[in-house]
């Protein structure tokens, strides 16, 4: 008697896919629309768990595009502080599909909100799209606006020059400027800003707003860069709160991530080069056993999660397999000005004040 | 007769070379920090209650007379002796004051701006790369932090007036560097003076920085002499040392100047 699961592959059935395999070997990414080479310049952006997938692509030698890296006069540890390599260029997290349009909308010119800049009580400024993305905000109006035009030169360099977007979708809640649909990154006044219920309202997106918006930042995107392909991964980590009070966190972040992941696989079908990395379903897998990908804190996703979502994107985006990292890239070169001019100019200029202290001549 | 005490880096020396000529009834006496015998600077604890003591019994035990030098092999009690024996009316801090010059004095590879706080409105290349002013300051904030400690260490040993002088600020002339480059000949020549707002934004960063450590340390912070600052806030040609950084003479009198009236 045959049936049309004859035929299927082992990673169709759960017995031979999921319970007969050991959970760190679980590998739910089937194949892939295209391949990555070494040489192929990849931007992220996205929720938190993005910035995991910046640092482990950096980190095993994929082509991660910086198109907004810090000054070498600073110290590698105080610039993560601002947000310097975290993400492609220094936009912080985007959380939605509607924030990643705007950014791109923003970038180019198109579309300036109204509330534009945070003047906080302090004397600083904050930029409401990404009001953390340094300690203390900016000091004046004027660094605030010069750093704005710098940031937004470097977010049309990024997508101009990708060869690859990975995108991790990350909530559907949101709250937006009532006058012009502007996507805050975080609800006014909990991180800046002042929340006015007349100016601010929330709204939880749908499936259809998700595709919707997506397409919107697709199209554009391949105006502006027609080679650019996207792989859309979905955050795993659950929502921190819920604005709907009358919704238990559990059941927001159930429908936050089943919108999101429903979107991913829609947007495959409806645009080329389009491909859903299933990041979500490898850290969630470790649900089906005593294991778990996640912290204490039931939120953020430890180390070896990130490792196996990191490893299963490399066999199935370059074809390596087992845990050897991913050939180097051409060698990017390093910006000149680098430790070596510092060390001779602190050199010099100890020689020069002793001179000039212990022989004034 | 006022007794002024003054421990520092190299901008003392326009202090020193105009001391000669300073009015009767000052008597200053003066610590050069970049000395061997002061090497490292300040790195033990003068808070320690004990130090004086060690001091003195170290000075008795060598036969010291006062004034000329503690344990040549203890740099933190070869200071401390020199600060606990001077006996002055007022003691003063010139300690560090360079450390923004690394950064900025010679243009980089990689052209940077910074808008400056306090006067945002100065020009800004719109070609440089603009740094977070903040992020600015942290980096000057590590670089300065050594001779912080060793404020927060003269502090501590000294319990009446402690005052610190604010650095020089910037020879505003490309053409004065090129002439008296000093050590930075051929770097200059490779690289060219950066352009003197940039160097005046650093500046005025460092000195915030100071500014700032001193409110917390309870050290009195004493401005550059206004008289020796032209209209953009840089130094006056008249107290140009022939050197990229540093005030003459005429430079070291007019804080003697600001000095004794803070003394008296």
């Amino acid at each position: 008697m045959s049936s049309p699961y004859k035929s299927l592959p082992g990673h169709s059935f759960w017995r031979r896919a999921i319970e007969s395999v050991p959970p760190p070997l679980v590998n739910p990414a089937v194949c892939a629309p295209f391949s990555l080479s070494p040489s192929d310049a990849v931007m992220t952006a996205g929720s938190c768990f993005a910035q995991y997938i910046g640092a482990m692509l950096q980190a095993t030698n994929f082509n991660y595009l910086v198109t907004e890296p810090a000054h070498p006069i600073f110290q590698p540890g105080q610039v993560k502080a601002y947000n310097y390599g975290v993400f492609s260029a220094r936009y912080g997290n985007v959380y939605t599909a509607r924030q990643l349009r705007q950014l791109l909308e923003r970038a180019y010119g198109r579309f300036t909100p109204r509330e534009n800049i945070w003047a906080e009580a302090d004397g600083s400024f904050l930029d409401p799209f990404r009001p953390q993305i340094q300690p203390g905000g900016f000091l004046s109006r004027r660094e605030f606006e010069l750093d704005r035009q710098q940031h937004f030169a470097a977010v049309r360099r990024a997508f101009e020059s990708l060869d690859v977007l990975v995108f991790t979708l990350g909530l559907t809640e949101a709250w937006v400027a009532s006058e012009d649909g502007a996507v805050f990154t975080i609800c006014p006044g909990t991180s800046g800003g002042v929340f006015d219920p007349a100016k601010h309202e929330f709204h939880n997106f749908t499936v259809s707003e998700v595709v919707a918006d997506m397409c919107a930042f697709i199209d554009a995107l391949r105006t502006v860069n027609p080679r650019a392909k996207l792989i859309l991964t979905v955050s795993p980590v659950p929502l921190v709160a819920t604005a709907r009070a009358d919704t238990h966190v559990l059941t927001a972040t159930t429908y936050s991530k089943s919108v999101l992941r429903v979107a991913a696989e829609m947007l495959t079908q409806s645009r080329p080069n389009v491909a859903y990395f299933p990041a979500y379903e490898i850290i969630m897998s470790r649900a089906f056993d005593a294991g778990t990908y996640f912290a204490a804190d039931k939120r953020n996703v430890v180390r070896p999660g990130v490792a196996h979502v990191m490893r299963v994107f490399a066999e199935v985006f370059t074809g390596i397999t087992a845990s050897a990292p991913p050939p180097a890239p051409a060698p990017v070169p390093k910006p000149a000005g680098d430790g070596a001019y510092m060390r001779k100019m602190e050199e010099l200029m100890q020689v020069h004040c002793d001179e000039v202290a212990l022989d004034p001549g | 007769m006022t007794r002024i005490f003054v421990a520092g880096n190299s901008h003392i020396t326009a202090l020193v070379s105009s001391y000669k000529a300073a009015p009767p009834g000052v008597e200053m006496e003066f610590a050069l920090l970049n000395e061997q015998q002061f090497q490292p600077v300040m790195q033990g604890d003068a808070s320690d209650a004990t130090l004086a003591e060690r001091v003195r019994k170290a000075r008795e035990r060598r036969g010291l007379p006062r004034g000329e030098g503690g344990d040549a092999s203890n740099p933190t009690l070869a200071f401390a002796a020199r600060v606990l024996e001077a006996q002055a009316d007022l003691h003063v801090s010139m300690v560090g004051g360079n450390d923004h010059s690394i950064l900025v004095m010679l243009n980089h590879s990689r052209p940077f701006e910074v808008v400056l706080p306090e006067a945002p409105d100065l020009h800004v290349d719109p070609e440089a790369e603009l740094l977070p002013a903040g992020l600015v300051s942290i980096e000057l904030e590590r670089r300065i932090a050594p001779h912080l400690k060793t404020l927060a260490e003269y502090r501590a040993l000294v319990s009446g007036r402690l005052v610190h002088i604010e650095s020089p600020p910037p020879v505003p002339s490309e053409a004065h560097i090129r002439k008296y480059p000093g050590v930075f000949r051929s770097m200059i020549e490779e690289r060219g003076v950066s352009p003197a707002l940039l160097r005046y934004k650093f500046w005025r960063l460092h000195s915030r920085l100071y500014r700032e450590a001193c409110a917390r340390l309870g050290v009195e912070f004493l401005s550059v002499p206004e008289k020796m600052c032209d209209g953009a806030g840089m130094m006056i040609e008249a107290a140009w040392n022939p050197d990229p950084t540093h005030g003459n003479a005429l430079y070291g009198g007019a804080v003697i100047a600001q000095l004794l009236r803070e003394a008296a």
